[in-house]
């Protein structure tokens, strides 16, 4: 309702000119839904802000999605020196925003700092595999890990971007890095204030820039904070800002009948899974018989629900395991089962419960639209189902206490390009892991010691297709993202990080 | 006077003490904190670890009993996710929040009241209906969809007024009438029937048996009396406001109070909720002591 009415008031303003284009200052406007305190991700790690992070630091390798291999950034070549060696060749040109010289020991200095003991940021987890980083010359570092770990380079292109260390390591209070936020990116802070607006501006001398990172296209960037949708849609109609992300579908198509907008659809690396409890120890004893699982999973149209909050339009790319298939070494065998509500029924009678049970489905107050889809198919085959929505925090707490029967929530896919990211931490015998399988739980955990090939490969099919027949957990959908802009705006989109874009994806039409 | 103020202060005190201990009991079981912290990667002894450096781990009358010493000694922490000094974060964004609120209640009062004494003095007239319509619309009309209306129409069509933010007086210009407009119905209600009250009481009645002049007895007698409730009404409003419009301040991208409280609640972010909690409750406390001196100051049979 709320929604309707908002539209409609917007809708009022269909038509209408922006007053500023820019383009003709060559800066781009953009807000997020809160004000920005960092561009540093150890800081602050919400999506946006990892985004930023990319922009303002660099980390030392890359993931090139078209041509699937890692590409140089701040290391210029890599080796594995032995099982538990890696061995990082930097380049000798890069400076940091302030004039100073990239080195080595900037290197050395945030990697151990991030799993320094004292240390509290929340990618520690992240960097659980890293033992030490050692610095061999100035354009030279080995980093030591904790056993052979696969996934190395993929954690390293997803996250690790690397902080000055003549600026950073002297302070005391880390939180006063926000005061000067000095990166080798390819763009510069220039402006943070304290009611959290940023201003951004291109690094001319940017060294890294290539034919798959691309430099800076747009001069200026301005971020401010507008945390309603609605204001944001206004601002926007009103020349304050460029586009909108996470626009809703129907009022963005008819603002964009009007030729000064348009709509892009995006995918991030982004999914909603349905988890199931396997033993029924949330309440629901149903549950426990495989049968029901399976039938559950066989009652929802995911096809229809991807296309839920696009009024039936397809998505870019589709979900069809817990990894995508542009992840690396994601395999399997057993695809997910088709849509068969009748065949669920079946299912359901001969486990004995063919006149339906009661199940409740945990959600994110975020996504609870998918889960009342999804809800509305198992209603279908005569499951009564109740949604409870929750918020993050909430939802923690109702993991811990094993309250789900059905979880039905959004994951950010591993946000790296390999694929065990995606799927490894939902079999690890922990409280996110409700199938709890030691056979599953050991191949799961044996993956991160084997490299990148065919052998790990088929160790991924092993646990992907565990998860399918013993109807523990499938991906329902990826998450739309729905760009309103101005019509001279151009934009890539289907990035592999959460935020779906990088400002280096942007550019002004010709 | 002295004597109301002493007597109201410890139970001032008491009221802060126990929203400040309902308060953090309820942040705490709300949520998992330390995997919240940790993050989705973190294994076990992560995880202790994350608790121990927190001091999550003890037990929660310690935790409580240790934060309000800090808090005593004016350290409210520092926010557990951008590691920003809690005082500093709420005096950023008390501002907009205390400008808004000011000047909300100010045009709810200086339009209300008069409405509500105008009502009174023509009751059950056309005027009387026109202004309960007003105020019924007022209080009818949901904050979010007015605000956007009036986005559309006084920024986006006419830029009159700018979109969003809380840089300069013309940004607060439309968030202060959406927000007066969902107030001041309650001000025109209580002046109402405060003054129709007042002027139906014996001891008007008998004034006017001495032939006091009409303008006087009203303005003397009756609105003195009747503007008791609206001072308690605008310092519980007062206090309401100052605690922050989640929704004013959202549609008008108002980095105040609200916003803070709302995002923080969303992402666990104990301190700063605590902080805010605290801060709030005691200041609605001084608010309903200061109108309970007001209204002893006004009336003298109130001081007893």
């Amino acid at each position: 309702m709320k929604m309707k009415i908002a539209a409609s008031a917007l809708a009022l303003a269909v038509g209408m000119t922006p007053a500023f284009a820019g383009k003709d200052d060559d800066t781009l406007r953009m807000a997020f839904e809160y004000p920005i305190s960092t561009v540093d991700a150890y800081a602050d790690y919400k999506p946006e802000i990892e985004m930023l992070s990319q922009m303002v630091f660099d980390r030392l390798v890359t993931f090139d999605e078209a041509s699937g291999e890692y590409k140089p950034m701040l290391a210029s070549a890599w080796e594995q020196v032995d099982e538990t060696t890696w061995r990082f060749t930097l380049r000798d040109d890069v400076m940091w925003h302030d004039g100073e010289p990239f080195t080595a020991d900037d290197i050395v200095y945030t990697l151990n700092w991030i799993i320094a003991p004292e240390t509290q940021v929340r990618q520690k987890g992240e960097m659980s595999w890293l033992a030490e980083a050692v610095k061999v010359d100035d354009t030279t570092v080995d980093l030591k890990t904790n056993g052979l770990t696969a996934n190395i380079l993929s954690l390293l292109s997803s996250g690790g971007h690397i902080l000055p260390e003549h600026i950073h390591g002297p302070l005391e209070d880390k939180a006063e890095f926000r005061n000067n936020l000095v990166g080798t990116g390819m763009y510069e802070v220039t402006g943070l204030t304290s009611d959290g607006q940023l201003t951004l501006t291109a690094n001319d001398g940017y060294a890294m820039a290539s034919d798959y990172w691309a430099a800076p296209s747009i001069g200026t960037v301005e971020i401010r904070a507008v945390p309603d949708i609605g204001a944001q849609t206004a601002a926007l109609m009103s020349g304050d800002l460029d586009f909108v992300r996470n626009a809703r579908f129907e009022e963005a198509q008819a603002i964009a009948s009007a030729p000064d907008y348009e709509v892009t659809l995006s995918q991030s690396i982004a999914y909603i899974y349905m988890m199931l409890d396997t033993d029924g120890q949330a309440g629901q004893e149903a549950l426990a018989d495989p049968r029901v699982r399976q039938a559950l999973i066989m009652a929802v149209d995911r096809d229809a629900v991807q296309t839920s909050r696009t009024g039936g339009q397809e998505p870019s790319r589709t979900v069809d395991h817990l990894c995508w298939d542009f992840q690396i070494d994601c395999a399997y065998n057993t695809p997910i089962p088709a849509y068969d509500p009748e065949g669920a029924k079946a299912l359901l009678a001969e486990a004995g419960y063919g006149d339906g049970f009661s199940v409740t489905i945990h959600t994110f107050n975020s996504v609870k639209d998918f889960a009342e889809v999804v809800g509305g198919y198992l209603s279908q085959v005569g499951v009564d189902v109740e949604i409870i929505g929750q918020t993050f925090a909430a939802f923690r707490k109702s993991q811990a206490d094993e309250e789900f029967q059905i979880l039905l929530a959004a994951w950010n896919g591993g946000k790296g390009p390999d694929s065990m990211l995606a799927f490894q931490p939902f079999f690890n015998s922990d409280v996110r892991d409700l199938l709890k399988d030691p056979a599953v739980t050991e191949v799961n955990k044996a993956i991160t010691g084997v490299n990148v090939g065919e052998e790990r490969a088929s160790m991924v099919a092993q646990v992907l297709d565990a998860s399918v027949e013993q109807g523990y957990m499938i991906p329902i959908s990826g998450i739309p993202i729905v760009f309103l802009h101005k019509a001279d705006l151009e934009m890539n989109v289907n990035r592999m990080l959460p935020y779906s874009v990088y400002l280096n994806d942007f550019s002004w039409a010709e | 006077m002295i004597r109301v103020i002493l007597r109201r202060i410890p139970m001032a005190l008491l009221v802060a003490l126990t929203v400040s201990i309902l308060g953090f009991a309820l942040l705490r079981l709300s949520g998992d904190l330390v995997r919240e912290l940790a993050g989705d990667t973190a294994g076990p002894e992560q995880l202790a670890q994350v608790a121990r450096a927190y001091g999550l781990d003890k037990p929660l009358p310690i935790q409580y009993l240790n934060w309000l010493w800090d808090l005593l000694r004016g350290d409210f922490g520092t926010s557990l996710f951008t590691g920003e000094a809690v005082s500093s974060l709420i005096a950023t964004r008390a501002g907009p929040t205390i400008i808004l609120a000011l000047a909300s209640l100010v045009v709810a009062v200086v339009i209300g009241v008069p409405l509500g004494v105008l009502a009174a003095a023509n009751p059950n007239t056309l005027t009387d209906r026109v202004i309960a319509v007003v105020a019924v619309f007022g209080q009818a009309v949901p904050n979010f969809w007015f605000g956007l209306v009036m986005l559309v129409i006084f920024a986006v069509k006419l830029k009159w007024l700018p979109v969003a933010g809380d840089d300069t007086a013309a940004h607060f210009v439309l968030p202060v009438i959406t927000l007066a407009l969902s107030i001041m119905p309650q001000f025109v209600r209580v002046t109402r029937s405060g003054v129709l009250d007042a002027m139906g009481a014996d001891y008007i009645r008998t004034a006017r048996s001495k032939g006091i002049p009409a303008r006087r007895l009203f303005m003397r007698h009756a609105l003195r009396n009747a503007i008791l409730p609206v001072v308690s009404l605008s310092a519980v409003t007062l206090g309401f406001l100052l605690g922050g419009s989640v929704i004013v301040e959202s549609v008008f991208s108002i980095n105040g109070l609200g916003l803070l409280a709302y995002s923080s609640i969303l992402s666990n972010d104990f301190p700063v909720v605590q902080a805010i909690v605290v801060i709030v409750s005691i200041v609605y406390v001084f608010l309903t002591l200061l109108s309970d001196v007001v209204n002893a100051w006004i009336d003298p049979r109130l001081r007893g």
